[in-house]
């Protein structure tokens, strides 16, 4: 089985509202999958639709070869997840908590979980109460990476740490990687997804829009090209697949789709003073997709 | 960009306390007029149950003399007219209703919010600490208020009928004497909430003052030390007397003492930080790893405080009227209200302890079942709150955890018929009223049936209609009582007396038990579990 998650065909119908629509998904074993979308396009009722917490309208969602709507608990054996908000009983401690929610899932590396208490600086001994939310949202982290489960399940997990903690999650998302486990990240933190994921879905109104790695996204977006030269910059709009022209004095800068050499032999003829290019970062793919307005828009919605 | 006019919204400062005068009004509402319906049924049964002098001095004798009922409603004054003895039986029960219901929302009001966040966010607005905190304490005091009006408008209506015949005068000044508690425990629920750091502890120290006045009350009703009343603003409300010989300056310390507390808690709400306690709790603690192994385990832990309340209480208040049983039986076997009772009863019984026990066994029959209505609600919680997450994103199944809670429900349902059989046997045998233990010990078990019933429809509602569980389950209760109340008085048809749950229970020990109906109930309470927890297992998790 080299497919840690497959999903067929999964649907959730609230009334007449599609908040998801005929996803079709394959996670590979070992991958870590980035799984992006504005707020309202599905992304947590994807998630909790494989952990069998809400009933897809029709389709499945296979963990490791197991139905997790048919089998819920034979799956969750495979699955540790992480939610993006923290709700725990607030009269025990973390200690306690963790030791309740180890037991449960029924495996734990202790000396990991020792391990990642101290990376995380975190306080076991203190009542669920008196944490804040960051300190709650790393008993989520905390208690799903213990567990060295083969899938684990991500939903905004780095809500409420602060940069330094961000990193140490960071660190053990590779750890994970690296030690085989299979990662599904829901994230609205793109950088975070750039640098651990090594494909990336990209779901907008309930339907899978984009699905590749992040290199592949970038072949089809376009590059950005700034050159700056010592008089007018020469003209560049009837070049075929240059887009988005702007002039700013002597600097040119524009969007380029397609092959770059004839826009390039144009440039290097007017004798640039400095030319740059590059690739979109994910946040320019992510915003090509989507557009101001259009995220937007879907702020609005909260399906999510 | 153009920057269009705001809106504003008139009078912003004081959002928080319309806002909390609308969240806990129909509550009060509720309240207001089950007291209403309540005095009307004292008033006008004690006129028709009692329509003699003769028959009056005779209950006043008796009543008269009987200390539990003293410690529990007061020193009677007058009780042998209409006008004395509503007085008597109702600022009794109605102060200790409204206290314990004002403590419940003032806590809930001031540190529930603050604990859970919502504080904050109205915190965040045109306001400060002390403002908002005068806002909410204006906001249940105008609640209370509401209620107020209402009990007056049932009591000057009540007044009006012959037989109790009650001027408006008189009758607002019974309203206010019976309400006044309550404005008194929303300021002792908004200073305990200044003090705790948790809406459980808050309530709890309030509720403990509140034990405290009562207990000093009580023992000023039960012994001579007459000058106890002065220290207990429950012995303050019992001396207003609004019918018989009134003696309304006594609320002038009340109005004081409630001036005087909502004050101390907008000082303190100002002196403190957002979240903090006066007393604070620890930050570590030392953790233990009991009763962790597992989701039941960890129910059992996480209930167990709440569990040991109910039965405490169960316990409690079978002692309670277990050591009443000689007193109460003599009473009403004097009376035409004992015709009432064997309708109720459905016998001919004619011995008056043992009657007076079937009604006791009803009563206790009720309050096992809120604690049924009581533990469905906090499973619904758990789900609602997103607690259950935690469970079933792990390898637990939804069936698993459900049953194993309502096996637990179940299992604190028998200790609470086998604590009602021991409090009341315990009553009965320091009175040597005769009741045997075994007969006793019968009854304890046969009023259990309902309450695993209610548990049943608890948990149809849970899987078919989650949000509306504790409704459909204290419904059911309410509904219920209400029938048998209503049929003791009036003939009611069969099917609509056929749809109380409690109805088809024969009350022991004045009536056999009938374990063919109550086997029956029982199946059937066990079936709608089931059914309710195949829908459970079906259905989407509904977080609040």
């Amino acid at each position: 089985m080299d497919d840690a998650l497959i999903i067929k065909n999964l649907s959730k119908k609230y009334g007449k509202f599609f908040a998801l629509s005929s996803l079709d998904l394959t996670v590979k074993k070992g991958e870590v999958f980035g799984y992006l979308g504005p707020n309202g396009a599905g992304k947590t009722t994807t998630i909790r639709a494989i952990l069998g917490l809400i009933k897809p309208s029709s389709g499945s969602a296979l963990v490791f070869g197991v139905d997790s709507q048919k089998n819920k608990v034979e799956a969750h054996k495979k699955i540790a997840y992480i939610p993006g908000e923290a709700t725990f009983w607030p009269g025990l401690t973390g200690k306690e908590t963790l030791l309740l929610l180890g037991k449960i899932h029924g495996k734990v590396d202790l000396s990991y979980q020792a391990e990642l208490v101290k990376r995380f600086k975190f306080d076991t001994s203190k009542k669920v109460r008196t944490y804040s939310k960051g300190n709650r949202q790393k008993i989520n982290i905390i208690a799903a990476l213990m567990t060295r489960a083969d899938l684990l399940i991500m939903d905004e997990p780095t809500t409420g740490l602060d940069p330094i903690m961000e990193q140490a999650f960071r660190q053990s998302v590779l750890e994970a990687k690296a030690n085989k486990q299979t990662v599904f990240l829901s994230s609205h933190i793109l950088e975070e997804v750039e640098a651990l994921c090594d494909r990336v879905g990209i779901l907008r109104a309930g339907k899978l829009v984009e699905l590749g790695t992040l290199s592949e996204m970038r072949h089809l977006s376009a590059l950005t090209v700034q050159a700056t030269f010592e008089a007018a910059p020469p003209k560049v709009d009837h070049i075929k697949g240059v887009s988005d022209v702007k002039i700013i004095g002597h600097e040119l800068i524009c969007q380029v789709r397609g092959p770059i050499a004839p826009l390039l032999s144009v440039l290097v003829a007017a004798k640039p003073k400095s030319l740059l290019s590059r690739e979109p970062s994910l946040e320019e793919l992510f915003l090509s997709l989507y557009g101001d307005k259009e995220v937007r828009n879907l702020d609005s919605d909260n399906v999510d | 960009m153009s920057i269009n006019t705001p809106v504003y919204y008139k009078s912003p400062q004081t959002l928080i306390g319309r806002f909390i005068m609308k969240q806990s009004i129909r509550g009060g509402v509720f309240w207001a007029l089950i007291i209403g319906a309540y005095v009307a049924s004292k008033a006008i049964g004690f006129s028709k149950a009692y329509p003699t002098q003769i028959s009056r001095d005779k209950i006043a004798a008796n009543f008269g003399s009987n200390t539990g009922l003293s410690a529990l409603l007061g020193r009677p004054h007058g009780i042998s007219t209409v006008a004395g003895y509503a007085q008597w039986n109702t600022i009794g029960v109605v102060v200790i209703i409204l206290a314990i219901w004002a403590l419940l929302l003032s806590t809930k009001t001031f540190r529930g919010a603050e604990e859970s966040g919502r504080w904050e966010i109205l915190l965040a607005g045109q306001t400060t600490a002390r403002k908002a905190a005068v806002n909410a304490l204006v906001g249940l005091l105008a609640t209370m208020l509401i209620i107020y009006v209402i009990v007056a408008a049932c009591f000057v209506l009540i007044g009006k009928d012959q037989a109790v015949n009650i001027g408006v005068g008189p009758a607002l000044y019974f309203a206010l004497a019976s309400v006044i508690g309550g404005a008194l425990f929303i300021s002792v629920g908004a200073l305990t909430s200044q003090f705790m750091p948790t809406r459980s502890r808050a309530a709890g120290a309030a509720a403990t003052i509140f034990g405290i006045f009562f207990l000093v009350r009580a023992m000023a009703d039960v012994t001579t030390l007459n000058w106890l009343y002065y220290f207990t603003p429950l012995g303050w409300i019992e001396k207003l007397q609004p019918l018989y010989k009134p003696q309304p300056i006594w609320l002038l310390p009340l109005l004081a003492l409630i001036l005087f507390l909502s004050y101390l808690s907008v000082y303190l709400a100002g002196r403190r930080d957002m979240g903090d306690s006066i007393i604070a709790e620890k930050t570590s603690v030392k953790s233990s790893n009991k009763l962790l192994g597992s989701p039941l385990s960890a129910s059992i832990r996480l209930n167990r405080g709440n569990t040991l309340s109910w039965i405490a209480a169960v316990l409690l208040v079978s002692i309670f009227y277990g050591l009443l049983t000689k007193s109460a039986a003599q009473a009403f076997m004097q009376t035409s209200a004992v015709h009432g009772v064997n309708k109720l009863l459905q016998t001919n019984s004619s011995s008056a302890s043992i009657l007076y026990l079937g009604i006791v066994f009803f009563l206790l029959m009720v309050l096992i079942m809120s604690y049924s209505a009581s533990a469905l609600g906090r499973i619904r919680e758990e789900e609602a709150q997103g607690y259950l997450d935690n469970y079933l994103v792990r390898p637990v199944s939804r069936y698993k955890w459900l049953s194993g809670r309502i096996l637990m429900v179940f299992s604190i349902i028998i200790l609470m018929g086998l604590a009602s059989s021991i409090g009341t046997w315990a009553g009965v045998f320091s009175q040597h009223s005769g009741a045997s233990f075994h007969s006793i010990f019968i009854a304890g078990f046969n009023i259990l049936p309902p309450s695993f019933l209610t548990v049943g429809i608890g948990a149809i509602a849970l899987g078919f209609m989650p949000r509306l569980t504790s409704i459909l389950a204290y419904g059911a209760i309410g509904w219920s009582f209400l029938i048998q109340m209503v049929s003791s008085g009036i003939n009611l048809n069969h099917w609509i007396l056929d749809t109380s749950i409690v109805h088809h229970i024969e009350l022991a020990p004045a009536v056999s038990p009938n374990w063919r109906s109550n086997f029956i109930i029982l199946v059937l309470g066990v079936s709608l579990c089931v059914i309710g927890a195949i829908k459970f297992n079906r259905r989407d998790l509904a977080n609040e």
